[in-house]
């Protein structure tokens, strides 16, 4: 999480706020520590990955206090990070919701300035939702909208431990 | 990276975008409505000026555009930006002319009719409450009539909001808000038709403002 504004070309206070409300969530159900074990599921693969939080105080804390809000905003900290590791995309955009995506992102390899990718970003904290469940409905979220660019989503289950994120896409 | 979305105007509208869907989490709908605005001009004015060999970025921008005038309540704006950029539809791709004509339609839906056109009586004196202007009811049967209009075009912008959204309406709450007759109630409910995630959220009771919440995240973590 402390790499996540260099990581990506969001508006700085964007990507510290995200990096922010995924250390809180991180606390709020695991404790106090400075790093979490997970494991991201993508396709058929799975693989441990650590996630190191950022100093947090108690004004962190209040400010997330909504713990729907800590947990949205962490998922898309954990999804704009993965990204960058380990689809070596760029997040360089967050669009406002009703726009279709949560994120745009680009390939830095890639020539063409106008060609990216979307990226979904949730996350579950309480409940009884898995984060199998949870994927199927962003794909078919991004399904809705098959003329945007394709798409990545990314779902962080933050109450298992090892924390759990799974990847998917459309088109798969 | 593309210099449109590198555009400081674009990175400042992305914080105000942020900081307005936390203001509507905390009720702050008034601070809401301003950020989302004052993102809606960003994005629009840049997206403008996005050339024809670069259509996903002008699309992108000229979307994020309308919908944030939407989330202002800015229905007008919406439609006229969209307008606007359909018009000059070399520049956008197909998807763009395909997503920002349904847009347009939709929030075209959701602006209130034009009052009725007064027919003057033949004699005697007008019982006007105000003087008439373009687009204000000139008696107070037209007021009636007109704010009547009103409150029905609200309850169905709220109901079309919904719908578009995929959100099921029960009995109980289609009811509740088909029959609330106070505009600045209804104003509150649109706004939250757009957000939430269920539909008996439009209407439940206001939430409380969050401790500590005032100075935002985003500003919060910029100091930390």
């Amino acid at each position: 999480m402390p790499d996540l504004p260099v990581e990506t070309e969001l508006s700085r206070p964007v990507a510290e706020a995200l990096a922010l409300a995924a250390t809180v969530v991180l606390d709020r159900v695991h404790g106090p520590r400075a790093r979490d074990q997970a494991v991201v599921h993508a396709d058929d693969s799975e693989r441990a990955a650590e996630i190191h939080r950022v100093p947090i105080d108690d004004r962190a804390r209040a400010t997330y206090a909504d713990a729907q809000e800590a947990t949205e905003e962490g998922a898309e900290g954990i999804a704009v990070l993965l990204a960058r590791r380990m689809l070596g995309r760029i997040v360089f955009r967050r669009l406002p919701k009703g726009t279709g995506a949560d994120y745009l992102m680009r390939d830095p390899g890639a020539n063409d300035s106008d060609a990216y990718e979307r990226l979904e970003c949730s996350g579950i904290a309480d409940g009884q939702e898995s984060a199998t469940a949870r994927l199927r409905s962003k794909i078919e979220q991004l399904a809705r909208f098959p003329d945007q660019p394709p798409g990545r989503a990314v779902v962080t289950h933050f109450r298992q431990e090892p924390v759990e994120i799974r990847l998917g896409s459309f088109p798969t | 990276m593309n210099p449109w979305m590198a555009d400081p105007r674009v990175e400042k509208a992305e914080v105000d975008a942020f900081e307005a869907e936390r203001a509507e989490r905390r009720g702050d709908l008034a601070n809401a409505r301003a950020l989302h605005h004052a993102a809606a001009d960003a994005f629009a004015a840049v997206a403008l000026g996005v050339p024809a060999d670069h259509p996903n970025t002008r699309t992108d921008l000229a979307i994020a555009a309308v919908a944030s005038y939407a989330r202002a309540g800015d229905f007008g704006r919406a439609v006229e930006l969209a307008r606007r950029v359909l018009a000059e539809g070399d520049a956008l791709g197909e998807r763009g002319r395909r997503e920002l004509t349904r847009l347009m339609r939709q929030y075209a839906m959701l602006l209130a009719p034009p009052p009725p056109e007064p027919t003057p009586p033949a004699l005697g004196p007008r019982a006007t409450t105000q003087s008439p202007t373009l687009g204000e009811p000139r008696s107070d049967l037209l007021r009636g009539i007109y704010e009547k209009g009103a409150v029905e075009a609200e309850a169905r912008s709220i109901l079309a909001v919904l719908a578009a959204r995929g959100i099921t309406v029960s009995d109980a709450v289609r009811a509740r808000i088909v029959a609330c007759t106070d505009i600045p109630t209804l104003d509150v409910w649109l706004t939250r038709a757009a957000v939430v995630a269920t539909a008996s959220a439009v209407v439940r009771a206001k939430a409380p403002a969050r401790a500590g919440g005032g100075g935002g995240a985003a500003r919060q973590a910029h100091k930390a």
